[in-house]
């Protein structure tokens, strides 16, 4: 079921694809939709500003009795299908919006649209509440899947006024970051590079910035994060770890609103408001790094970081069933994380992510379905730099072509898709990549995948998939099974999730050391095959009163065909590369509080991750074929304590975290090296230097963690303007937290040290 | 809700308090040290009145070596006679700008001779090699298959323990321009099939008529405008001590850059060897250097 090549290959495909196509029509035909039955749809907004409101419960209610129900999705949008006609009383509530009532007649075969505008006030409490917004907080983890939403992300103490995702991200139990530099996860056992990062449908390839704080989505764009730790559904593919599906704010329909912020490692600005009131908005953000002129005075070091981001959207109700939206991203870093030693000078890396996406949804009145068209337009330039000039360069262009339809039945949904990629890929890389001093290669993926969602007995819902991912250029395909259960039992909830998934772009890069942030794209060229993960996850969650929820969570992963540097003694970058196989076993706990004026959550994740390299050259070296590793990114222990109180009129959040600390390989020595091939000549030829290392990544570094608090007021000003100061401590008890060792020299490059912070935002409406 | 307030501030700064110690460095101590206490490389040649050893000093940190002596003691020892040699320190400058620790000492090896090489440090901490010489080769012509285009030369070098390498160098004559005179050069390549026999002799195969083009190319003529006449033709071979076999059959340097994989030495990394290289020189027939593609007076 993993590569697949040559005719047997092909006609598998062919059959699944025969079988898929099958399903598709099965999908959607009236006699499997049954949709002689009514069907209401539309889409949920809230009043002050025409966003789209997500987890809204939907109703239809009959002499008082509940007949149907549902949430909102995301955009808003929602469907109640193969409704018996009759009269009916549509209720829509949503916890700080008023409720939303209505009467309908709905006769035999009814196709209505309906949007609905929430004001927002009082719920009423008394209110049945269908499906709450049961899939948003910390502890609420469905299946590898936390829902994240602004407010979750502007908790989080950072030093800027604004919230940013990856401080989130950092939170999260089985999501690794190297340090406060380097912009590097690394989730569930996965590396950076086997991440899927979409932003309202683009792919962005290098999405966090160089300083760790931030990455290239602010708090200000964002209406919703899914993160899929694992286990993701079939609708994603082409990374074998993780996906981070980012929706962006559609901008105020109604009014104009923007805020400009200062702080000391970013200033910047966003504004938004109606181009046609009610029908057409925009929405722009910009931010641009000043930590030359702030923080780097405050701590009085020299930090060589420079960013920006640019994201700017349209969004359009052309008629009451489509939606139209343009988006644009820019993204610049560029700084050094190696600052040199006695031998080398310090390396610079930089790049940049362009991307466009045009995105239109219609659910079109004659069927009981929504469809999503995504084109999308993307491209990483990243190159490794000395003090003059350029050593190594990337660059990955790709177009992509995205369907998604939802075929809605009464309780349940069956989902399908199509995609198509181009890419380009060029890379420079000195020869140190299969003999390459340039290669620039093009690739094509398609693919198609079906989900039907069913309710099985033991009120167990499962979503079941099958993709069909296929590289025509490379002449290779894959089965993608793909498996989601959720089983929710008054307060406890029970998830499950199984799943192959393939990449066939990968990333080189050099994890020797962490600072090795410098990644390489290209087509897997191994004989053996392209780098598959198998993933299976386990999870319980349970409210345990109101105010208090616990959630646990196992997953293992295993890891076939991957990619890792070779071992050498050689110092510094190589892209020599050699197979290796890998397993990763974890678990996560979360528990949430949240109860007015206190909110928290506390996060544990333990991990697990070996990989077992096999480079042919381990037996001459170590004595055995094998060997078996931690990598670098394998953190058994990460505990992180998240606290918001209401201190009227501050809010203060608290974040502490700790890790335990990481694997690296020691050093015995350092001499150097000479090929004794024959007539050496010791008076010309100079050699290399040598590290003399033990086995590799049998050290371990030290632990780490950090305490940030941080406290914010806002002061009304006349013309509905507020004033955000914003005051805190980053690493309030200076914990000299070592960032990069630099086994060379033996110097240590630590982390960010004791930084206080103080940041102004001023936004009106 | 007051009294709540004050108790969470309380516990707040109760936890900064308690917190606030930990805030130290947790060193690290990346290097562990060992043994071993230099790398050697290089080799001792019995046709050289010069012996020469490159040293690195098994060091804690990676520095730049500096332009000041090495805490090392080389001596080598004639197992045989008992002769001890004292090394000397020289700081070389290599064209790349480094500096490098060269040992040398102004004797001739023995042929077929084992030699003890140590290099001691002011702390006691030594390393040492065992090194035999080879023994003096002796090479002939075994046959000359000599066809229109096609000379192949068949050598046999006996009582060597191994040949690594060979280079072949021609001779030749080239016109002016003017064809008034000729000049004469040497062309050398890094040429020759080597074989081992079953009986300890080697197999050395010179292709004349093969190599015809490389000459070419390096004088810059072209065949059949330009004539090359060839006076004598030079075949030089890499004798070496029976131990300097790669443990993976070539010398590839991502394989044997790990220390250790490729190492004679004792209480420390490196590899030194017994070599020299044996020269053997013949002149051709006519025929044969017609054959071969060469132009004959």
């Amino acid at each position: 079921m993993s590569a697949i090549n040559g005719i047997a290959t092909k006609k598998r495909i062919q059959f699944a694809g025969m079988v898929l196509a099958g399903l598709f029509l099965m999908a959607g035909s009236p006699g499997y939709s049954m949709a002689q039955q009514s069907i209401v749809r539309g889409t949920v907004v809230a009043a002050h500003d025409g966003e789209p409101l997500q987890g809204v419960n939907l109703a239809l209610y009959r002499d008082g009795a509940l007949v149907i129900g549902t949430a909102s999705g995301s955009d808003g949008i929602y469907a109640l299908a193969q409704i018996a006609s009759g009269r009916y009383d549509f209720r829509a509530t949503f916890v700080g919006f008023r409720t939303w009532t209505d009467s309908l007649d709905i006769g035999e075969g009814d196709r209505r649209i309906i949007n609905i505008v929430l004001e927002e006030g009082e719920t009423e409490l008394d209110e049945v509440v269908v499906e709450s917004d049961s899939d948003v907080g910390m502890a609420r983890v469905l299946a590898g899947q936390t829902t994240v939403r602004p407010a979750d992300v502007e908790r989080i103490p950072s030093p800027d006024v604004s919230g940013d995702l990856i401080n989130f991200l950092t939170t999260m139990p089985g999501i690794v970051s190297i340090g406060d530099r380097g912009g590097q996860l690394f989730i569930r056992g996965g590396e950076p590079w086997q991440n899927l990062v979409l932003l309202d449908g683009m792919w962005v390839y290098q999405p966090f910035h160089i300083l760790g704080f931030f990455s290239s989505f602010p708090s200000e764009i964002l209406q919703q994060v899914d993160i899929f730790a694992g286990g993701y559904t079939s609708q994603y593919g082409g990374r074998i770890s993780s996906v981070i599906d980012i929706k962006s704010r559609n901008g105020d329909k109604k009014g104009y609103a923007g805020s400009a912020t200062v702080a000391p490692f970013v200033s910047g600005f966003s504004l938004e408001g109606p181009i046609a009131v009610d029908l057409v908005s925009f929405l722009v953000s910009y931010r641009q790094s000043v930590i030359e002129e702030g923080a780097s005075r405050l701590v009085d070091d020299e930090l060589p970081f420079e960013f920006d981001d640019f994201f700017a959207k349209t969004h359009a109700f052309i008629n009451a069933n489509t939606q139209l939206s343009l988006s644009l991203l820019r993204t610049n870093d560029r700084g050094s994380v190696f600052e040199g030693n006695d031998l080398e000078d310090a390396e610079f890396v930089e790049w940049e992510n362009r991307a466009a996406s045009a995105r239109y949804l219609v659910f079109p009145r004659a069927f009981p379905i929504m469809a999503e068209f995504i084109v999308s337009g993307s491209r990483l330039k990243s190159a490794q730099t000395g003090l003059t000039e350029e050593v190594r360069f990337s660059k990955l262009s790709s177009a992509n072509t995205t369907v998604n339809v939802t075929h809605y039945h009464r309780n349940s949904e069956v989902r399908w898709g199509l995609f198509a990629r181009t890419l380009e890929l060029v890379s420079s890389l000195d020869g140190l990549y299969q003999g390459f001093f340039y290669r620039k290669e093009y690739a094509t993926e398609v693919g198609a995948y079906l989900e039907p969602e069913f309710m099985l007995p033991w009120g167990w819902r499962v979503r079941a998939g099958l993709r069909i991912h296929s590289f025509p250029s490379q002449d290779t395909g894959f089965l993608e099974p793909r498996l989601r259960a959720i089983k929710v039992r008054e307060r406890d909830e029970f998830t499950l999730a199984a799943g192959m998934f393939h990449q066939e772009i990968v990333g080189l890069t050099d994890r020797r050391d962490a600072a090795g942030i410098f990644t390489a794209w290209t087509t897997s060229t191994f004989d053996q095959g392209v780098p598959e993960a198998i993933h299976a996850i386990v999870g319980y969650r349970r409210a345990v009163t109101q105010r208090l929820e616990v959630s646990v969570e196992g997953y293992g992963k295993k890891l076939n065909n991957l990619f890792i540097p070779e071992w050498t003694a050689y110092p510094r970058f190589t892209t020599r590369i050699q197979p290796a196989e890998g397993r990763v076993l974890g678990a996560d706990f979360r528990v949430e509080y949240k109860n007015k004026p206190f909110s928290g959550f506390v996060t544990y994740g333990l991990s697990n991750v070996r990989y077992t390299a096999k480079q042919e050259s381990l037996e001459l070296w170590y004595g055995d074929k094998d060997l078996d590793f931690r990598p670098a990114h394998d953190r058994r222990h990460q505990v992180n304590v998240v606290a918001s109180l209401d201190l009227k009129p501050f809010d203060l959040d608290v974040r502490w975290q700790f890790g335990s600390g990481l694997p690296y390989s020691r050093a015995l020595g350092f001499d150097g090296f000479m090929i004794v091939d024959g007539d050496l000549d010791v008076f010309r030829e100079s050699g290399n230097r040598r590290v003399i290392y033990e086995e590799p990544y049998n050290g371990i570094l030290p632990t780490y963690h950090r305490l940030d608090i941080t406290a914010q007021r806002d002061f009304s000003l006349p013309g509905s303007a507020i004033l955000t100061t914003h005051a805190g401590v980053i690493n309030i008890y200076d914990r000299q937290n070592l960032f990069y060792l630099d086994v060379f020299t033996l110097r240590r490059v630590d982390q960010l040290p004791f930084i206080p912070t103080v940041g102004l935002k001023l936004a009106f409406e | 809700m007051i009294m709540d307030k004050m108790h969470m501030t309380r516990g707040l700064l109760l936890c900064l308090v308690v917190l606030s110690t930990l805030g130290c460095e947790e060193a690290v101590d990346p290097v562990l040290s060992t043994d071993e206490a230099y790398t050697l490389y290089g080799f001792l040649d019995p046709t050289s009145d010069r012996q020469a050893i490159r040293i690195f000093s098994i060091d804690g940190v990676l520095e730049r070596t500096r332009n000041e002596p090495m805490d090392a003691i080389v001596r080598s020892v004639n197992a045989r006679t008992g002769e001890t040699v004292s090394w000397r320190d020289s700081v070389v400058v290599f064209d790349d700008l480094s500096l490098g620790h060269v040992f040398h000492a102004p004797f001739r090896a023995d042929f077929d001779t084992p030699y003890t090489l140590s290099v001691t440090a002011s702390d006691g901490r030594s390393t040492s090699v065992d090194v035999r010489t080879p023994p003096d080769g002796e090479a002939r012509i075994v046959d000359i298959a000599s066809a229109r285009s096609q000379v192949v030369i068949h050598l046999e070098w006996s009582s060597v323990p191994r040949l690594l390498q060979t280079q072949v160098s021609y001779h030749v004559r080239v016109p002016f321009p003017d064809r008034s005179d000729t000049t004469t050069t040497r062309v050398d390549i890094r040429s020759g099939r080597v074989e081992e026999n079953g009986d300890g002799t080697w197999r050395v195969y010179i292709i004349p008529s093969g190599d015809l083009g490389i000459v070419f190319g390096a004088l810059g003529l072209q065949p059949g405008r330009d004539p090359i006449f060839l006076d004598r033709v030079e075949v030089r071979a890499f004798v070496t001590s029976a131990d300097w076999v790669s443990p993976v059959g070539s010398f590839d340097p991502e394989l044997l850059v790990q220390p250790g994989t490729f190492s004679n030495v004792q209480d420390g990394f490196g590899f030194v060897g017994g070599g020299y290289f044996d020269r053997f020189e013949f002149e051709m027939e006519e025929q044969d250097e017609r054959n071969a593609g060469f132009s004959v007076e």
